[in-house]
């Protein structure tokens, strides 16, 4: 089965953002397919490469990058809710004149449509954080 | 493409107490110009989105109801309203800024049952 999955909490204040990535692991042992996990509101900040937890704390970010990079999942954030946020890529940054950037590849910066899209290409969408 | 998908967001954010509930709206438009068949339920606080007379600018916020009243232009109108949340916050629903369907619990599970896709916001 094609899933998709949305995540609207942000890491380390909702326990369902780790919920949610432990949703798309469990799918892909049983043998279903991830289509797209999309990064929406307060989930935008799961993309933030600059967070830092303690070492012998889960690093949720590091986390998504490692599954992302082994299934090759698309892991797709919403440059709306992104932007007010501060998670920007390379090129947002240099556009707006910051001095840093806080979103980098295999999270990539897209529109709403890619939401409806992953909803409409795939069997079932779940949502976490809400 | 050929299936629209039969899409029910739910919103259950008051209008400004968090960004999640401008947030939903914009995914309901995008969700529209997709022209997927999309249909909208208020409950919970999100009741209060509904109200007329919104004016947030002493929040610095940019009124939900300008975006709602969108709505229309987007061919979105199959509107529900959660009677119980109305009701449990003496919620006249004369006030409703939008034109909507008041459902009680049972309306809901056939909403709910009807639907190819829930969006929970």
């Amino acid at each position: 089965m094609i899933f998709s999955v949305c995540v609207l909490c942000a890491p380390y204040t909702s326990q369902e953002a780790f919920a949610a990535y432990q949703f798309v692991q469990a799918a892909i042992t049983k043998g279903h397919t991830i289509h797209r996990v999309f990064f929406h509101g307060d989930g935008v900040l799961n993309a933030n490469c600059l967070n830092t937890p303690p070492q012998d704390e889960l690093n949720l970010h590091t986390a998504w990058v490692d599954l992302a990079n082994t299934y090759k999942i698309e892991l797709v954030v919403c440059i709306a809710s992104a932007l007010r946020r501060g998670i920007i890529d390379q090129d947002e940054a240099q556009r707006y004149e910051k001095p840093a950037y806080s979103l980098q590849a295999p999270f990539i910066l897209s529109g709403l449509g890619q939401l409806i899209d992953a909803i409409i290409e795939s069997d079932r969408f779940i949502s976490f954080g809400n | 493409m050929t299936y629209k998908k039969k899409l029910l967001f739910i919103c259950n954010q008051a209008p400004y107490g968090s960004m999640l509930a401008k947030e939903a709206l914009d995914s309901i438009l995008a969700g529209s110009v997709f022209g997927q068949d999309i249909s909208l339920l208020f409950q919970n606080e999100a009741v209060y989105q509904l109200l007329g007379e919104q004016n947030p600018s002493s929040l610095q916020q940019k009124s939900i109801e300008a975006i709602l009243s969108a709505f229309d232009l987007y061919e979105i109108n199959k509107i529900f309203v959660c009677r119980h949340s109305l009701t449990s916050r003496h919620i006249d629903p004369a006030l409703l800024a939008l034109k909507a369907d008041i459902v009680n619990a049972e309306q809901i599970n056939f909403l709910l049952e009807d639907q190819d896709i829930v969006l929970n916001y």
